[in-house]
Parts: C-alpha cells; sequence; structure tokens
C-alpha cells in the first residue's frame, strides 16, 4: 500500500464536520494537556482499506461539541446525549476521511463504541495513520486514524 | 404546499439536527416523522405515509440500502422520494443508491442550505427558503 501523508488529511476531514456540523471553530493545534476524563469514541471500517477512527475529548469539550450540534444549553444536556454527539462525531469524521482518501472504494463503517477511555497516544506499529489535537475553545479533540490492509 | 417527512437514522441527536436543519432552512414542513433504522421505517410508513424520506445507510438491523430495496419493492407502500444523508460520501456508493432508487443523496458533513436545496429539487419546490 502506498504511503499516505494522513495528518493534513485528518486535519481537514475533522475540521470540515466540525465547522459545518458543529458549529465549532479549531483554533489550531493542540500541543495536549491533561485530562483526568476521556470519552472516546471509536469506529472500525472495512472496505479496500482497514482500519480506526477515534475521537477523544475532556468531559468540557464533549459538552461543547454536544451544545453546539444539538443547540441546546449545555446545563440541560443528558450524559446519554453527549455520548451521542461523541459517536455522531467519529462516525462523520471516519467517512470524510474516507471520501478523502479513497473516493472511488466502498467502506462499510461499524456503530460507534464508547468508553471512558484514553486515546491512543500514537498509531500503534504495522499502521499507517495520524493522531491529531485540535483546540477546539473549552478543550481539546483528540482524533487518531489508523489504516491498513483489508484482512 | 408543505411536506410530511420521515428521517431515517440511528442516532437520534442526528435525527434532531436533520429536523431543526428542516426547521430554520424554510423548507416547508408539516409532519416530521422518525425511525431508528429501516425495519421501523418501513411501520412508520404504513401508519403515515409522507411526502420525502430522508435515509441514513448505516444503521443496524435493516441498513438504508436494505430499506431502499425493500421500499421500492413494496407496491402498499405510498412511492416516494428517498434523499440519502450519509456519511459515506464515497463515488461507488453514491452511485449505487441512486441505482437503487433514492432521488437525492447529501453527503455529511454537509451546510445547512445543501439539504434544502436538495428537498426543493427532488419535490419541485423551487427557492423555498427565500
Amino acid at each position: 500500500m502506498p504511503v499516505l501523508e494522513l495528518s493534513p488529511l485528518l486535519t481537514e476531514a475533522a475540521c470540515a464536520v466540525l465547522e459545518t456540523m458543529f458549529f465549532t471553530e479549531v483554533l489550531g493545534e493542540s500541543l495536549g494537556e491533561p485530562q483526568e476524563y476521556w470519552l472516546t469514541a471509536q469506529v472500525e471500517f472495512q472496505g479496500n482499506r482497514c482500519g480506526w477512527l477515534t475521537a477523544s475529548a475532556g468531559l468540557a469539550a464533549a459538552r461543547q461539541l454536544a451544545s453546539n450540534f444539538l443547540c441546546e444549553d449545555e446545563t440541560s444536556l443528558a450524559p446519554g446525549q453527549i455520548d451521542e454527539v461523541m459517536a455522531e462525531l467519529s462516525n462523520m469524521v471516519c467517512g470524510s476521511a474516507l471520501s478523502r482518501i479513497d473516493p472511488s472504494s466502498k467502506f462499510a463503517i461499524s456503530h460507534p463504541r464508547l468508553g471512558p477511555h484514553k486515546p491512543p497516544e500514537t498509531v500503534p506499529p504495522g499502521w499507517q495513520g495520524a493522531c491529531q489535537s485540535l483546540d477546539i475553545g473549552d478543550g481539546v479533540l483528540r482524533i487518531c486514524f489508523a489504516i491498513g490492509e483489508p484482512v | 404546499m408543505s411536506f410530511r417527512v420521515l428521517i431515517v437514522d440511528d442516532s437520534p441527536a442526528m435525527r434532531n439536527f436533520v429536523r431543526r436543519v428542516l426547521e430554520v432552512s424554510g423548507f416547508p414542513v408539516s409532519e416530521c416523522f422518525q425511525a431508528g433504522d429501516g425495519e421501523e421505517a418501513l411501520e412508520k410508513l404504513r401508519a403515515h405515509p409522507v411526502d420525502v424520506i430522508l435515509s441514513d445507510i448505516n444503521m443496524p438491523k435493516m441498513d438504508g440500502e436494505q430499506f431502499l430495496r425493500r421500499f421500492s419493492a413494496d407496491t402498499s407502500l405510498k412511492p416516494t422520494p428517498v434523499v440519502v444523508v450519509s456519511t459515506d460520501g464515497t463515488d461507488v456508493r453514491m452511485q449505487q443508491m441512486m441505482a437503487l432508487g433514492a432521488k437525492g443523496y447529501v453527503k455529511k458533513p454537509f451546510q445547512l442550505e445543501t439539504l434544502r436545496e436538495v428537498l426543493e429539487q427532488v419535490m419541485g419546490v423551487p427557492d423555498a427558503g427565500a
């Protein structure tokens, strides 16, 4: 498989999703900050290539995203709504990235899985990929994307 | 003229997002129904015929592709245009869904006015949001 330059592509896909559907401006790349709690949504995909994507945010950033997406006040959000929005975010960024990488191929994206997991620090050996930490104002959104040969 | 709409998506957050986009876009909606997958959509359509369906592809139980096949083949249901709203923006998927009978395709992420424009085109309602 040819080596892909995934970092700019992943940033482009994430920014398009955040700005268009989540009304959230990306202020720049973040160097990362310690978080006591992370909410991580993960999707996997199969097709001409296989892989996975995680979207992780601290509670404040996840609340901000849910509030913007649902057009509801942060204080009125139920935890389930924040989960749903993080799940949808991971799904959309993955679809957006795949459309950019290989628009002529067909992919199947799994249903998002959610958990209070720390995001990966790097893409595991044997995979191509990228991890980006984006400053979205109320915190950091970390997106990791890994792609490999089909199973 | 206003339209009865069915939104089919397994994400309640996304269904509410689409409903809200329809409200603020100016596209005339008289009633808005929701379903979490293709199976539930078919049940809803038997009880509540609509004028246009907005359907995701990637859903549990019955996905958008199966739904489109089953819906098109069911002669007891009112023929209704289906617009696909999906994160899957690959050319091959778009061509496949259009070949199965979808009348429009909106890739997520989408600009708010894009959904209205596609619906206007599909329903033959020029410039409803103006």
